[in-house]
């Protein structure tokens, strides 16, 4: 069992007026299971950020992970203590 | 000739009052496209290096692409292109409205000046005849009152490209504006105008642009614009937000999620700004009175505001502010006042100035005053604070007019800096002498050239423009005449290649295209080495890569790789790792002979 901590910015901070969760994942877990256990704990994030009943995230929102950047697809398996970021990407003009 | 083009470009030497029209050979169209394709290739075989580009030899161009004018949508734009006098090097500029298509409706793909008028003039344009004018009752009056004197002189129809009084008085963050605030804004291209004394271009006719094959560019186009309307972007309808507020409908959002830069690049979204909500789509938009799009294009992402009733009294027809101004006059000086924006988006379209330069400017100016390198006796009595909306509004005019500090404050940050002296260059975000748009770097996506493009693309700070092959497909679209809003969000290669070839007849793969992005990034790349720059050599601030990084917030930890992006992409492009000179074999590869004379000589 790992815990890692999700912080928000932008919009998915500003639907759920919460800044960040731990959330506690199998060893090795991926991105997916982050979106999983973000359902679960800040259902609010379901529509605006979540698909609705899908682990996968809106077009246009990302992690970072330790400072790098993926989608939610991107090949990652999280350790213990690894820090994410749920984000809005670069947008505007 | 092929489609798309009129085949016919005019040269203006203002200094003889000589117009004359050539017709190029159709290679010219084939290899560069249009667009600052075209502008980088007659300016690079014109012009010599070390022009003053204040000077009469200095060449300026506004150049439309084959898709400008024609059934694809957004195929609207035109671009200014010149030496710039805010970086000493490549300068251009990308615009929107109607002058584009009515350019080549008046009979010409583009038209360049040289020399400088001994009064100010302004050229008329009209189906096919060109003459210089008398322009001393224009000079003095702001872009709107240019544009309105003379489409009353020469009807409705026309179409105005102008210069206020910012680019007459040669700021070095002046731009080129039409239809009231689409503005061809960066790399200071008003002031070349303005030291021609040239005010305004008026393009007036009803020739029709050829079409090859008028039947696929029309099935194109629906086809386009239905996929359009079912886009997404950031799960919502990509046509409904851009409809109802531009780029303009997420400035707090993005204030905070590590996009927008904050306080001058040295402050972070959720610290210094952590209530930017007076910045949101709605109150941006609250004013509005009407859309507004560019010419025939299907989604219309531009707003007209009323005349503002509140504090700010902007004029009724004042363009709704868009993302870049609200970074600019918003995040980067902590103004979260959407009105005070909206004002200052009024004075930059007025006076002719680029918002993205001025904004980030005036944020420059409120760090120095905050920290004591620039007094209330500098500011004359402007109590220039972070968040002061009522100052930041005074200091922008003072800059328009070259008030004061405002003088001072004209060109830009870098002379700026330079003439207050006393560490101010520290403040001083930009590269190569421009500032940077407002996309942090830091928040990318892995493997992209974020950081890289700012720094290496050839009119620096550009967040429109990349570097390396993944910027080759932007060329084309940019040096086409299109809006890149029409192409980022459907399938591009079908839309691009399938415009293009219906509208030219020239039949033409994807790769044959990207070939033409390449010699296109090439060019504009070699006029900078010709004028002695290497990119690799200007100076990037380190907020910008935050080398000391944020320790809060969503960039928390993160410093831009910028070597690494470099270096990855000059392999790519097959340019030296040390000079950015291209190599031999790669500019005979993209047919640029006379190039390799001039840089292996």
């Amino acid at each position: 069992m790992i815990k890692c901590v999700v912080e928000m910015f932008g919009l998915p901070r500003q639907v759920t007026e919460v800044r960040g969760v731990e959330v506690g994942l199998n060893d090795g877990a991926s991105l997916g299971d982050v979106i999983a256990a973000l359902r679960h704990e800040i259902p609010a994030l379901e529509g605006p950020v979540i698909r609705a009943g899908e682990d996968r995230l809106l077009e246009h929102y990302a992690f970072n992970v330790n400072g790098s950047f993926y989608f939610a697809d991107g090949d990652v398996q999280l350790k213990d203590g690894d820090f994410v970021l749920l984000l809005t990407l670069p947008t505007g003009g | 000739m092929a489609g798309g083009y009129m085949g016919k470009i005019l040269f203006a030497n203002l200094s003889t009052g000589e117009i004359k029209e050539e017709t190029p050979d159709e290679k010219l169209y084939r290899d560069f496209i249009g667009g600052y394709g075209i502008g980088a290739r007659i300016l690079f075989s014109r012009q010599k290096a070390g022009v003053d580009p204040l000077g009469p030899e200095n060449i300026l161009g506004l150049v439309t692409g084959p898709l400008t004018g024609s059934p694809a949508p957004m195929g609207c734009r035109y671009i200014a292109v010149a030496k710039s006098p805010l970086t000493g090097g490549w300068g251009d500029a990308n615009s929107g409205g109607d002058f584009g298509p009515y350019l080549k409706f008046s009979g010409y793909d583009a038209v360049f000046f040289n020399g400088i008028a001994d009064k100010p003039v302004y050229l008329f344009i009209d189906n096919g005849k060109a003459e210089l004018r008398d322009a001393a009752h224009l000079w003095g009056k702001d872009s709107y009152e240019t544009e309105d004197m003379l489409k009353a002189e020469h009807g409705r129809q026309s179409q105005v490209s102008c210069i206020g009084q910012s680019g007459e008085k040669l700021s070095l963050i002046s731009c080129i504006i039409t239809k009231r605030g689409a503005a061809a804004g960066r790399s200071g291209l008003g002031a070349v105008m303005g030291s021609k004394k040239l005010k305004a271009v008026v393009a007036r006719g009803d020739q029709p642009v050829p079409i090859a094959d008028i039947e696929t560019a029309n099935r194109l186009r629906r086809e386009h614009i239905a996929e359009l309307r079912t886009a997404q972007f950031r799960g919502h309808p990509f046509w409904e937000q851009r409809k109802k507020y531009g780029t303009g409908g997420h400035a707090d959002e993005s204030a905070h999620s590590g996009d927008t830069p904050v306080k001058n690049w040295g402050g972070v979204g959720v610290v210094d700004f952590p209530d930017p909500s007076g910045l949101r789509g709605d109150l941006v938009i609250a004013n509005k009175d009407r859309g507004e799009s560019c010419w025939h294009c299907p989604l219309g992402c531009q707003a007209i505001l009323k005349e503002g009733k509140g504090e700010y009294n902007y004029p009724a027809g004042t363009r709704r502010p868009e993302y870049e101004t609200l970074g600019s006059f918003g995040t980067m000086c902590l103004n979260d006042n959407a009105e005070s924006v909206a004002m200052a988006n009024h004075i930059c379209n007025a006076y002719g100035l680029d918002t993205i330069s001025a904004g980030a400017t005036v944020a420059f100016a409120i760090e120095c005053y905050e920290n004591g390198l620039i007094t209330r006796e500098d500011t004359g009595g402007i109590e220039l604070r972070w968040g002061n909306h009522r100052a930041i509004i005074a200091m922008t005019e003072k800059l328009a007019k070259r008030e004061g500090l405002g003088d001072i404050l004209a060109d830009g940050v870098k002379v700026a800096a330079e003439k207050i002296g006393r560490g101010a260059e520290e403040y001083a975000v930009h590269i190569g002498g421009q500032e940077l748009g407002m996309h942090d770097p830091k928040l990318s996506r892995a493997g992209t050239p974020s950081a890289a493009r700012y720094q290496m693309a050839p009119t620096p700070g550009r967040h429109t423009q990349g570097f390396g092959p993944s910027g080759f497909r932007g060329n084309v679209v940019n040096a086409a005449g299109l809006c890149t809003f029409g192409y980022n969000n459907v399938d591009p290669n079908k839309y691009i290649v399938g415009f293009l070839s219906s509208v030219t007849g020239w039949e033409r793969s994807i790769d044959e295209l990207l070939k033409c992005g390449e010699r296109i990034a090439n060019i504009r790349h070699v006029f900078n080495l010709r004028e002695g720059i290497n990119p690799q050599e200007w100076k990037v601030n380190p907020r910008i890569l935050g080398t000391s990084p944020q320790t809060e917030g969503p960039l928390k930890g993160i410093t831009a790789d910028l070597e690494t992006q470099v270096k990855d992409n000059l392999k790519a492009l097959d340019w030296d790792l040390v000079t950015t000179r291209p190599s031999k074999k790669k500019l005979l590869e993209l047919g640029l002979d006379d190039v390799v004379e001039v840089l292996y000589p």
